[in-house]
């Protein structure tokens, strides 16, 4: 019965025409070297190939080491020659770029576990008296039942798809798939075909903008929203890929302003748990504790309240004939009903 | 005439068994006052041991009553106003019965809500990091880029 998060179960959208690969972030700076060298002559006759225009279909910057997590997972392939149409690139010492080639367009794996002990040991450890919120990298924070954490391990595994970049966590214990939360974590590079277009009409224009420097290559970095240049993902992006905005002049940015916050926000799971404080726990000697259930009084001792009771057949200790009258009876039922010592 | 046992009742009123909390103080004979209620009769007799009892048994009712006030007549005689304790007077009998209990201090359930529990309005905060995570922690020296490309296959 599928009740968990099985990975590797998937479409695999990656064919040998359709690849991608990962690297560090000098993946960026030797992309942006190779599109920069292309003179008039190199550059159209990519384009008439159709690979500056199709060859790279997104470049995307992650908060985390790919390649050790697909690594793990055991859906590594090879360090190898990345092409981009029919052509590779080089780096600085004239050696093709290489990147790890990645298996599979979406890998599930583990980011935390726990197991939590009840607090109280009584009815406070649940809610609404104890609350428990979870902050979830890349998502935000999410409430979850306490009730949950008590003799279980709970997983939190991240499932991240490369094609949307998003992430989804799933909370899961030993059999049971118990929520999930999506969010987005990877920052789209801005790169695609509309700005070779533009590139195009300025080389037939002779007007190629490089070194102007006034790019936009994220949303809202030195345009719509200065906050998010604040990130500092943005800016070791930006920097990492000075040399790609002089050669693009007309890069367009992403919607992804929020995650550039998300990057300077916590990178762990956090539990944040609210309990109440107890003044007085109540003495159970004098008040006794919830029970609720039927019981035959002589079976029970100590502090006793009862909730109902049908008497019957009340007769005197020292007579078994000397039955009780009712103001005896009805004083019976207030007494037991008001609390007694058995 | 009446037969009346005196008791020094050393615990609450409440519990129903209260054998082991009489102390006797004194066996003594008297007399009902006027005509009696049994659950709150009136009894007189003579007896020296003032303020040594707060407890009495009659005998010829069956039933152990608390002393609920003394009145000391002018020929030196207790007159005594009573008030059954009816626990007490039918222990056995409340024993065998069976009934839904509220609560009790031996056998409970800690998950039931508890209102005697006092709560403050404040609230305690614990925070709890999970260890393991792939994210980027500090520097964003781990992080990666992932290229997808179009290509001729080769």
């Amino acid at each position: 019965m599928a009740t968990k998060i099985t990975t590797k179960v998937e479409p695999n959208t990656l064919t040998a025409y359709n690849q991608k690969h990962c690297g560090n972030i000098a993946l960026i700076t030797n992309l942006a070297r190779h599109t920069s060298d292309w003179g008039a002559d190199a550059f159209f006759e990519r384009l008439f190939n159709g690979d500056a225009s199709k060859g790279i279909v997104s470049l995307t910057w992650y908060p985390l080491d790919i390649k050790y997590i697909y690594q793990t997972a055991g859906l590594l392939g090879d360090y190898e020659a990345i092409r981009l149409g029919s052509s590779t690139f080089d780096d600085d010492n004239d050696d093709p770029v290489r990147g790890w080639k990645m298996k599979r367009g979406s890998l599930a794996f583990e980011v935390g576990s726990i197991t939590l002990q009840r607090h109280f040991n009584h009815y406070l450890d649940y809610s609404p008296y104890t609350r428990i919120k979870a902050w979830l990298p890349y998502i935000g924070y999410v409430e979850l039942a306490p009730e949950i954490f008590y003799g279980h391990e709970i997983k939190f595994k991240y499932v991240i798809d490369f094609e949307s970049a998003s992430c989804t966590c799933f909370v899961e214990n030993e059999t049971t798939l118990l929520s999930s939360f999506n969010g987005q974590i990877g920052v789209a590079i801005p790169i695609g075909s509309s700005n070779v277009d533009q590139r195009i009409k300025s080389f037939v224009g002779g007007s190629i903008g490089y070194g102007s420097g006034a790019v936009a290559l994220l949303s809202g970095v030195a345009t719509a929203n200065p906050v998010a240049i604040a990130g500092g993902v943005t800016s070791m992006i930006n920097s990492a890929v000075g040399a790609f905005s002089n050669a693009s002049p007309t890069l367009q940015g992403g919607d992804r302003t929020p995650l550039n916050t998300m990057v300077n926000a916590p990178q762990q799971i956090y539990l944040y748990i609210e309990r109440p404080i107890v003044r007085d726990y109540g003495n159970p000697s004098i008040f006794g504790k919830p029970l609720s259930k039927t019981r035959v009084l002589g079976n029970l001792s100590g502090y006793t309240i009862v909730e109902d009771l049908h008497l019957e057949n009340l007769h005197t200790d020292q007579d078994a004939t000397d039955c009780a009258i009712q103001s005896e009876l009805s004083e019976i039922e207030t007494l037991l009903k008001s609390g007694v010592i058995l | 005439m009446i037969h009346i046992t005196l008791y020094d009742m050393r615990c609450e009123p409440h519990r129903v068994d209260k054998e082991r909390n009489l102390l006797e103080v004194a066996q003594v004979i008297g007399d009902f006052r006027d005509t009696i209620s049994i659950t709150d009769p009136i009894i007189t007799f003579t007896n020296e041991k003032l303020f040594k009892y707060n407890y009495v048994f009659v005998k010829e009712l069956h039933r152990y009553y608390f002393v609920n006030d003394v009145t000391i007549l002018a020929n030196g005689a207790h007159m005594v106003t009573l008030h059954e304790d009816v626990l007490y007077s039918f222990k056995n009998s409340i024993k065998a019965q069976t009934a839904y209990v509220d609560r009790n201090a031996n056998d409970y359930d800690d998950d039931l809500i508890d209102q005697k529990i006092v709560i403050e309005q404040s609230k305690q905060y614990e925070t709890i990091a999970l260890s393991g995570s792939p994210f980027e922690t500090d520097d964003l020296t781990s992080s990666s880029i992932v290229l997808e490309s179009m290509s001729d296959g080769r």
